[in-house]
């Protein structure tokens, strides 16, 4: 996949010839600006694809995760540092300065889907390009939990990968947890590797846990990035409220659309009460067998159950016996569906305590006209 | 590629770093499994069947038993089930399979016994009860193929044969399984034994509420037993 990085680098070099021809100074001093990308680059932004590959000493835990990092000067003339995680959801902003070999963090937010997280810099140097050495500390509070972390680079060396000039940072990294009394602390050692016009190359973690290495795949301009992050998924299984079937249209969730769950992960499960048996008792009185008409296939109906128990967002998800596409009589889905929709009697579910919406899904498996069975 | 054990399946961040992997080796099965699974239990059938004849197509050894276990637990196709069962016996001659750690033999038995052929289910059922002896003691294995043989063995209007397969069965559980005794309860009362047929109901009731039955999770279990029907069936003692 490296491959990709380099073919992209010569088209992407040449722009930068051209740009370089109106860039403005730029907050890089010159010991630092060869090890990251152009300074035109930066400018503009640049996005970077790296594959983090994890792996427990046991082998028990082996995993490949794809993650992104942008480069960008603000108007401020400072580097901002992105990360993204493989949706293109951001994780993490770092604002950082440079003072000769010395990079400086200014400011480092995490964000967990709605929360964000920002950390006191207690020491703020990062890494420095003309001393072996340079320490970082920051101190991060959530709840009741405190994370204090010290990043500490050990050693500064020149390297050559694949005939391009950089420099490895050898380091160790500690991080002390203090929560409700109890203190526990987790460290690891690492390398991390800076090439010539490419910025952050690799990095390697090593603990008593694990070992992690991040790797670079490829470089695009931003506007290739932006293009990418409006991929338009959705989860699986999602359901758009603007598109329904119209069943129950004041229908409301206890939470919202992104918070929405599955039924099996809720406690206690979410299901309709009294099981199968309950379900066969409450549909088959309902059955009108000429809507049927000689209907075969599973129509299955896709729903939202709120942590109150009622259902909506009703949507439709039919297919033949043999799992091809297909379409059934709209009697048939008229019948069903109203039936599906009248069913009130769901046990609604929590997550971590707190009330919980959830998909699920009722599918009635057709042959020649009857209903033979009631899916899961 | 993973990526499975970071994302919670399903989200966009699992189909993308999957999509990522089957572009990175197309050859690799395990993508197409892993974006497989969450419409399998979200009631996709279409997007089910695409993506598991993608991962089988590229290692029916280790994909082809899994989905026959799929078509048989979640779409009840018990044809397409044996099918890949077949497929399976073929490709691994002279070794019994375990696809999600449940029998295929088991399992072909099951499809039998809901397709009505409950000569060819008793048959398998006791395959698997005979390989299974092989290697443990017939205690560990599982109830359920106690159930389903005396439920095959019911079907054949067998009663009695059906009884002494319940009773087998509870015998391994140690009275465990309100299952077991609920069909024990209609055996008896089918050979005329009312006092019997409703001290193994009590037993079952009360293995009910100690949360002794089958079932299974996304999915209801064959011939699962539900405590509003023990107490119908009891109303008619």
């Amino acid at each position: 996949m490296r491959k990709t990085l380099f073919f992209r680098l010569p088209a992407m070099l040449a722009l930068c010839s051209l740009l370089s021809q109106c860039q403005r100074n730029h907050p890089l001093p010159e010991t630092v600006t060869d090890y990251f990308p152009h300074p035109a680059f930066l400018q503009e932004g640049i996005a970077q694809k790296y594959y983090f590959h994890y792996q427990r000493p046991d082998q028990s835990e082996i995993w490949t995760n794809i993650n992104y990092l942008t480069y960008q000067i603000n108007d401020q003339q400072e580097l901002i540092i992105t990360n993204y995680d493989a949706d293109f959801t951001p994780n993490r902003l770092r604002r950082v300065v440079f003072d000769q070999g010395a990079m400086e963090v200014l400011e480092d937010v995490q964000y967990d889907g709605a929360d964000t997280t920002r950390s006191v810099m207690l020491q703020p140097i990062m890494r420095n390009w003309l001393a072996d050495t340079a320490t970082l500390i920051k101190e991060h509070k959530t709840g009741d939990l405190i994370i204090q972390s010290t990043e500490q680079q050990i050693q500064c060396k020149d390297t050559l990968i694949e005939n391009r000039p950089g420099v490895i940072f050898y380091g160790q990294y500690e991080a002390i947890r203090y929560a409700a009394g109890d203190t526990t602390s987790f460290s690891n050692i690492f390398t991390e590797t800076y090439l010539e016009g490419l910025g952050l190359y690799h990095q390697h973690f090593q603990s008593d846990r694990f070992q992690g290495k991040l790797e670079l795949i490829a470089q695009m301009p931003m506007p290739e990035f932006r293009k990418q992050q409006q991929h338009g998924l959705e989860r699986v299984a999602y359901i758009d409220p603007e598109h329904t079937l119209g069943y129950r249209p004041d229908f409301k969730l206890c939470t919202t659309t992104e918070a929405i769950i599955d039924y099996y992960n809720a406690d206690p499960d979410i299901h309709y009460r009294g099981g199968k048996y309950a379900l066969w008792k409450a549909i088959r009185p309902q059955l009108e067998p000429g809507k049927l008409e000689n209907a075969s296939g599973y129509l299955t109906f896709r729903f939202v159950i709120n942590c109150e128990g009622e259902t909506g967002r009703f949507t439709l998800e039919p297919a033949d016996l043999d799992f091809q596409p297909t379409q059934f009589p709209e009697q048939t889905i008229a019948h069903l569906g109203d039936i599906t929709a009248g069913l009130t009697d769901w046990q609604p579910g929590q997550l971590k305590g707190e009330p919980a919406d959830a998909y699920a899904y009722l599918t009635y498996k057709l042959k020649d006209g009857e209903l033979v069975e009631l899916l899961p | 590629m993973g990526g499975r054990h970071f994302y919670y399946q399903g989200a966009v961040g699992h189909t993308l770093v999957m999509q990522e992997a089957m572009r990175y080796d197309p050859s690799s099965p395990i993508p197409h499994r892993e974006l497989g699974a969450p419409t399998v239990k979200r009631g996709m059938a279409k997007d089910f069947y695409r993506h598991y004849q993608n991962a089988v197509t590229r290692d029916p050894v280790e994909w082809q038993g899994w989905r026959g276990y799929l078509y048989l637990y979640f779409y009840r196709d018990y044809e397409r089930a044996l099918a890949d069962f077949q497929a399976l016996d073929t490709l691994t001659p002279n070794f019994v399979d375990y696809p999600q750690a449940t029998s295929v033999l088991f399992m072909s038995g099951i499809c039998y016994l809901q397709m009505g052929q409950y000569e060819e289910a008793i048959r398998f059922f006791d395959q698997h009860i005979t390989e299974e002896l092989k290697t443990v003691e017939e205690s560990y294995i599982g109830t359920e193929t106690f159930l389903f043989k005396g439920i095959a063995r019911a079907k054949l209007a067998d009663w009695k044969g059906a009884k002494a397969t319940f009773e087998r069965g509870l015998r391994n559980a140690e009275g465990k399984s309100a299952d077991l005794w609920f069909w024990l309860s209609q055996a008896a009362a089918e050979l005329g034994d009312t006092t019997q047929a409703r001290e193994a109901l009590e037993n079952a009731l009360l293995q009910f509420d100690q949360g002794y039955y089958h079932d299974r999770p996304y999915v209801e279990e064959f011939y699962q037993t539900y405590r509003e029907q023990l107490v119908e069936f009891g109303q008619g003692l």
